[in-house]
């Protein structure tokens, strides 16, 4: 395996073991952001860091036999937390619960990737692979 | 080891694409600096422009790092970058400040990368390396070229550190134009300038010597590049400026002569430690 498979190339499938692998390093490097670089640098870090995160799911879906667009719905919360958090940070009021939307989400999209089957066979993806 | 390798790498990413970015769309406040020297060299930086510089190089090495386009060669970019971080952020703004934390943060995981790429690094390394001709046939007439070459750019380098630490052999400029004079002062106060001399005493020797000459080269050259800007963008003084380029022409030259040792470097997506070319 390797990082641009994995966390670069959106197209094609990644199994649920090298799923769950690749995830540990990336929630770890958002605990290292989250836990010990304060304030703005450590929350734009964290942007950062889910462009790799929206790559492994659309693999993970692909693997599943599904289109990467429902991915568009966490991409929007994340997208309007950010700009309430980081940018908007006087609109605490909507800000909150738009954090908390958006880790929902975030949360039953990564959950869906450690339990959804993949497909055994090649699909419209590629051949299953890992 | 793959995991390691890649919580080191998003860790990485994470920290220069927004740190890069920050100076071109701003995102949150530029720490300037709260001790006297830092502030100087860092208003010196940013007066000089050669602050966009840094930070252009920061925010390419974190898109390389993050696309996975010419890693290797993006970090080799970076870590003059990284060393003049620390630099900054330690013994400027103290070996106990909070900003200590970042400098070795950004250091450490700039080498952790460096690391990770380790088998595109060692033809660099290699201790007897001959330069080639340039082109595919080797001449006489180009060898002693790029002979020729390697004797005037390793004497100037040891000259100028000779002249520095030991005995004056060659003047140093001091500049006339403004910018020119504010950043030398701010690299003389801040002591940088013998960080830049000890690297140019070190590798002025290696290069004469013809002892690790890629890494000599490679070593020296953002010297070599700011150097040229001092001379040629801040200074203007045409002899100045015509030894400024000429120093970058010697250093690039001598480099595309050992471009067998950079090749590693110049691969476009290389394999990390523990990585294999089995798709996930």
């Amino acid at each position: 395996m390797r990082y641009e498979s994995l966390f670069v190339d959106a197209g094609g499938r990644t199994s649920r073991g090298p799923f769950i692998g690749a995830l540990i390093p990336l929630l770890l490097a958002g605990a290292f952001y989250h836990l010990w670089v304060f304030g703005k640098p450590g929350q734009f870090a964290g942007l950062v860091l889910f462009f790799p995160a929206f790559v492994l799911h659309a693999r993970r879906l692909h693997d599943m036999g599904r289109s990467a667009w429902p991915l568009a719905l966490p991409v929007a919360a994340v997208a309007a937390a950010a700009w309430f958090h980081i940018l908007r940070p006087e609109e605490a009021a909507v800000g909150r619960p738009a954090i908390y939307a958006a880790i929902a989400l975030c949360a039953v999209f990564t959950l869906w990737g450690l339990i959804g089957a993949g497909e055994s066979g090649a699909n419209r993806y590629g051949e299953p692979v890992g | 080891m793959q995991y390691a390798v890649w919580f080191v790498r998003l860790v990485f990413v994470a920290w220069m694409v927004p740190a890069g970015l920050n100076h071109f769309v701003p995102l949150f406040p530029q720490p300037l600096g709260n001790q006297p020297l830092s502030r100087e060299l860092f208003l010196a930086l940013i007066d000089s422009r050669l602050f966009t510089l840094v930070k252009a190089v920061e925010l390419f090495a974190g898109l390389c790092a993050l696309t996975g386009f010419y890693v290797p060669l993006a970090l080799l970019m970076c870590m003059p970058v990284a060393v003049c971080v620390w630099y900054w952020d330690v013994p400027l703004q103290g070996w106990d400040s909070l900003s200590a934390i970042y400098g070795w943060a950004v250091l450490g995981f700039t080498c952790l990368m460096c690391l990770t790429y380790i088998r595109s690094y060692l033809p660099m390394l290699a201790p007897l390396a001959r330069p080639r001709s340039l082109g595919s046939s080797q001449t006489p007439l180009v060898g002693h070229i790029v002979l020729a070459a390697r004797i005037i750019f390793g004497a100037w380098l040891l000259a100028n550190g000779i002249s520095h630490f030991v005995t004056p052999l060659l003047a140093m400029p001091a500049g006339h134009m403004p910018l020119a004079v504010q950043l030398m002062t701010a690299l003389h106060n801040s002591d940088l300038i013998d960080v830049v001399m000890a690297i140019q005493l070190v590798t002025g020797a290696l290069i004469l010597a013809g002892l690790f000459l890629p890494l000599a080269l490679c070593v020296v050259m953002p010297i070599s590049v700011c150097a040229a800007y001092w001379s040629v963008i801040l200074e203007r003084e045409p002899l100045g400026a015509l030894l400024g380029l000429a120093a970058v022409g010697l250093n690039a030259l001598l480099m595309v002569a050992c471009l067998e040792h950079y090749r590693g470097v110049l691969v476009r997506r290389p394999l990390a430690l523990g990585e294999t070319e089995a798709r996930a």
